[in-house]
């Protein structure tokens, strides 16, 4: 066992062995100090986002504007955004070390998206659907704005499109 | 340099005190919980960049869910043998290091990154090295599963877990500061992730919307926070007031988007502010006394 230094016992009761034991852990837990305090120190600025190494850069961007799409189906229901590479890949994160890489997607800017590019890539991925007639995709701008003299923040600009499914074959019909 | 070389040595007294046990039953209840909240996702989605050491590791293992649950069912059980001070230091490394590589595993499995596991991850390991110098007097204590009283527990455990504490909110704080500049509390930002990401129950959402002043008032407080806590680690009368803060914002973070920061709350309330060292005990006696 390991004598107790600096607690209860008088150093000149300890044998050679117990001293030289007591000395030689108090190197290591020197050792200890200085090395988890300089590696806390250096290391998370240099890798930012390396578990268990992290600076917390979550939410660390000043967000003004953010756009998000909604694509319904003629019947109402919702379609994966996923699927119609329209999702927001928002991580709260400016330097955010994407570990996997995220799905593509067209909503990469907070602006309406012209009306041809929209339509044409729609139009593109209901070829995934030949059972959607038709799809009403809306896009959505946030930010901030004035509302009954108050300073809040929400939809500051939005369209919807209406897009006609050319690969609509469904039961054998066209 | 030979201030803070006296400063290290004052480290090395150990002392006695319930606190060792108790914060160690914490940890791992925190490391419990997280182990229960992460989970490793399944994809074919390249890696973009490594965010664990598990991403280096081949596809077979960093996407291997039977390794991933091993690794839980492996932390669980150390984890349980160190709370009960058996089977030391090996139960103490086994949770440690299996705690790492299951959330390294779940950390490495997804496109973006979540911060609520370090804190407690790295206590293990300050707590775990603890372990490994003392082990034998912890085991022989008298009372071992309230050894507090007479188990030897240095002062650097608790030095080196309130530095990580702080430094980790400073340099969440400085990155706000170096990314966004002073315009980060303006409240704007804090509006839109209240109206887009905060949970339907949440109280405090709908007072941010209400008026900007105050968002810009809380994200002010936070920045100001955060970016000074690092105080704390050379002025030790300041770690009470800084927990409670802590505390505060976790409880409003948890109000308005639930990130699930409970082992954070938990931790930071316990090391700053419960823990109440006797600093004068260190102090050189005064003349007078001394005489």
């Amino acid at each position: 066992m390991f004598p107790r230094l600096g607690v209860s016992r008088d150093l000149n009761t300890y044998s050679y062995e117990e001293v030289g034991a007591a000395e030689s852990r108090k190197r290591v837990e020197r050792g200890f100090i200085w090395i988890f305090c300089i590696l806390q120190l250096v290391v998370p600025p240099l890798v930012i986002d390396f578990y268990p190494f992290t600076t917390m850069p979550m939410y660390s961007d000043s967000l003004r504007r953010i756009s998000l799409f909604s694509v319904k189906e003629d019947a109402g229901a919702e379609l994966s955004l996923v699927d119609f590479q329209l999702q927001s890949n928002y991580l709260a994160n400016p330097v955010a070390r994407i570990g996997r890489k995220q799905a593509p997607t067209l909503n990469t800017l907070p602006e309406i998206i012209p009306d041809q590019v929209l339509l044409s890539h729609v139009r593109d991925r209901l070829r995934h659907y030949p059972c959607v007639k038709a799809a009403t995709v809306t896009q959505r701008i946030y930010g901030a704005l004035e509302r009954q003299g108050r300073a809040t923040a929400g939809v500051v600009d939005q369209k919807s499109w209406d897009v006609e499914n050319q690969f609509y074959a469904c039961g054998g019909q066209k | 340099m030979n201030k803070l070389r006296g400063r290290v040595e004052t480290l090395l007294e150990v002392r006695s005190t319930r606190f060792a046990q108790l914060s160690l039953w914490m940890i791992l209840v925190s490391a419990f919980y997280y182990s229960t909240v992460i989970e490793e996702y399944s994809t074919t989605a390249q890696i973009e960049h490594h965010l664990s050491f598990a991403t280096l590791l081949p596809d077979s293992m960093s996407s291997n869910y039977v390794l991933f649950q091993a690794c839980r069912a492996g932390f669980w059980i150390s984890a349980l043998f160190w709370a009960l001070n058996l089977a030391l230091p090996v139960s103490s490394w086994a949770a440690t290091v299996l705690f790492t590589v299951l959330i390294s595993l779940g950390v490495g499995s997804v496109s973006y990154t979540i911060h609520i596991y370090h804190l407690t991850n790295w206590l293990m390991f300050i707590y775990c090295f603890w372990y490994q110098l003392y082990w034998r007097d912890i085991r022989n204590a008298p009372h071992l599963l309230l050894f507090g009283r007479s188990g030897p527990f240095p002062r650097w455990a608790v030095f080196l877990s309130v530095y990580f504490i702080a430094l980790s909110y400073t340099f969440s704080g400085l990155t706000k500061l170096g990314i966004s500049g002073i315009a980060w509390a303006d409240g704007t930002s804090l509006q839109l992730w209240s109206l887009l990401t905060a949970v339907s129950w949440s109280p405090t959402a709908p007072v941010f919307l209400y008026d900007r002043m105050w968002a810009m008032i809380a994200q002010s407080s936070v920045l100001l926070l955060e970016s000074t806590a690092f105080l704390a680690i050379v002025f030790p009368r300041y770690r009470p007031l800084l927990g409670i803060l802590l505390f505060g914002f976790h409880v409003g973070n948890e109000l308005t988007f639930n990130h699930l920061f409970y082992g954070n709350t938990l931790l930071d309330l316990l090391f700053l502010t419960l823990y109440r060292e006797d600093y004068s005990a260190n102090r050189p006696q005064s003349a007078s006394t001394a005489t």
